[in-house]
């Protein structure tokens, strides 16, 4: 495979926020509620507490894969090149949850692994080994 | 038994279109001869008609009812669940029948699922399309600057999970997808009644995200189906058997917009939906003679199988390599074929086909004695419902 496309996720309102913070800070950061609930992707109000008064932190750059699907035909021409590529679900330590893309050997990937985590010049996060 | 004599309500009239693999047919204009022929089915005329619930996209209640001559619509309502909105639509025209809002509602949906992806002349493409929600905000944001385009990527994990979890395997899912083919080769209108499918046929089929290979996924269809609820008590003096609503429900994973951020993926909507239908009808799912199961991916289906509570959690690849789920086994389930091998008439057709066999009138796919069934729906990120119906008087 060649490398995996960096896409500008040109994104809107809270999802364009989280982007541009993870750029800022180099890692992948989440939504962390004054109540101390975190959450992903992106809301207006933490489910947990209702408020309304958060900011985004960086979260654990290592992360556990919970699930990971491989595509094998592309979905998209956008990612015609690079099939076939991995896709993992990884939690982290502080309990949020992410779809990441895996820059890595695809038929490696295992429920269980340990990934590390990082973002890209758009401030998209990946999984690499 | 569960008596349906304590039901309010029921499905009246069912009608479809042809399925399609590219329809010249706009989904208003195959949505009208669905609507027209479930009117006809049940006896009724247009004007009988005071509530329409239209899927959430392509069209409205409005355009349906202009187009259908009614021209005193007293009751509207659309539910945004992907492919569970099917059932959803029929519960929201039962409320609404059993609160009073209205006497006898159409219920229809209908698309152009193939032919939307392929354009090509003499085709007429809708002005609308799928309504979208703010679910579409994160596939849009999040999910495809990942590489997850749609919706084999989106439950792939799902699925994935389930396997590791329970030690589901391709023969399971095979098992499924090869019932639905047998199933459609009795179904005159099945997109797949003349390919009859293989164990080697299937376990070539191209991968197309793990582990869903080609032949797990359901089918691109343009096609519409209808369905008119009214009272139960209207119902008897119609022209065809009962079929009641004995119990619906809906439900949501959690959180519903996302699927990534589960703390379980595998608990999925469903779960609540069978919660909700089977608490409202009185029966549970050891009454069920027959069932149809919204199988957009075979292992989605498997999964559902267990959601509804026909079997234990990590029970439902035995169960259908057992060949319970066949015609002649213990809970034939889809005996039309389902959307892997009938179409994808985002799971009205289940409904359809429940009701003829709870008629007595599924033909060739007449499940002997059937009194009681239940249909599930699937759609957005796991969004689920239930409907349980029960034939005879």
């Amino acid at each position: 495979m060649t490398g995996f496309p960096e896409i500008d996720p040109n994104a809107s309102g809270l999802h364009a926020q989280w982007y541009e913070a993870n750029r800022t800070a180099d890692s992948l950061t989440a939504q962390l509620c004054e109540c101390g609930h975190w959450r992903n992707p992106a809301r207006y109000r933490c489910g947990e507490c209702g408020g309304e008064v958060w900011t985004f932190q960086s979260v654990a750059s290592i992360g556990l894969v919970e699930s990971w699907t491989i595509t094998r035909r592309p979905l998209h021409f956008a990612f015609a090149e690079v099939v076939p590529y991995a896709i993992v679900v990884a939690s982290t330590a502080e309990g949020t949850r992410f779809l990441l893309q895996f820059r890595g050997d695809p038929e490696s990937v295992r429920i269980g692994d340990r990934v590390t985590i990082a973002v890209d010049r758009f401030g998209v996060p990946f999984a690499a080994a | 038994m569960a008596s349906t004599e304590g039901a309010a309500t029921a499905i009246v009239g069912v009608g479809e279109t042809p399925f399609h693999r590219g329809s010249p047919r706009l989904p208003i204009e195959l949505m009208l001869d669905a609507s027209l022929a479930a009117l006809a089915d049940a006896g009724l005329d247009r004007h009988d008609i005071d509530g329409i619930c239209p899927p959430p996209g392509y069209t409205s209640a409005e355009e349906l009812a202009v187009n259908l001559g009614i021209n005193d619509l007293g009751f509207s309502a659309t539910s945004a669940l992907g492919g569970a909105s099917s059932i959803a639509a029929i519960r929201n025209a039962s409320l609404a029948v059993a609160g009073g809002a209205a006497t006898c509602v159409l219920v229809v949906v209908g698309w152009n699922g193939f032919s939307w992806l392929r354009p090509r002349d003499g085709v007429p493409v809708p002005r609308h399309g799928l309504a979208l929600t703010s679910a579409q905000d994160v596939v849009t944001d999040v999910m495809v600057p990942q590489g997850a385009i749609g919706p084999p990527q989106f439950y792939a994990p799902v699925a994935n999970r389930y396997r590791h979890q329970y030690g589901i395997d391709e023969m399971d899912a095979a098992a499924f997808a090869l019932t639905m083919r047998r199933h459609a080769a009795l179904n005159d209108i099945a997109l797949m009644r003349d390919r009859p499918l293989t164990l080697e046929d299937y376990l070539e089929s191209p991968v197309i995200s793990d582990p869903f290979r080609l032949l797990d996924c359901c089918l691109e269809t343009d096609a519409a189906a209808a369905v008119i609820v009214t009272s139960r008590a209207r119902a008897i003096d119609s022209a065809q058997p009962v079929v009641s609503i004995l119990g619906a429900g809906e439900g949501r994973p959690d959180p519903p917009d996302d699927v990534a951020g589960r703390a379980d993926l595998l608990r999925i909507g469903l779960h609540g939906a069978a919660r909700r239908a089977f608490g409202s009808s009185g029966i549970t799912a050891a009454d069920l003679d027959t069932v149809g199961i919204y199988d957009c991916f075979t292992y989605i289906a498997l999964l559902q199988l267990e959601a509804l509570g026909v079997c234990e959690p990590g029970g439902a690849g035995e169960l259908a390599r057992s060949g319970a789920i066949e015609l002649g086994g213990s809970l034939p389930v889809n005996t039309h074929g389902g959307l892997l091998s009938q179409g994808h008439m985002w799971g009205m057709n289940h409904v359809v086909e429940m009701v003829r066999q709870l008629r007595g009138a599924a033909g060739a796919s007449q499940v002997g004695g059937a009194e009681v069934g239940a249909v599930t729906g699937w759609g957005d990120f796991g969004d689920g419902t239930c409907l349980v119906l029960g034939g005879g008087r």
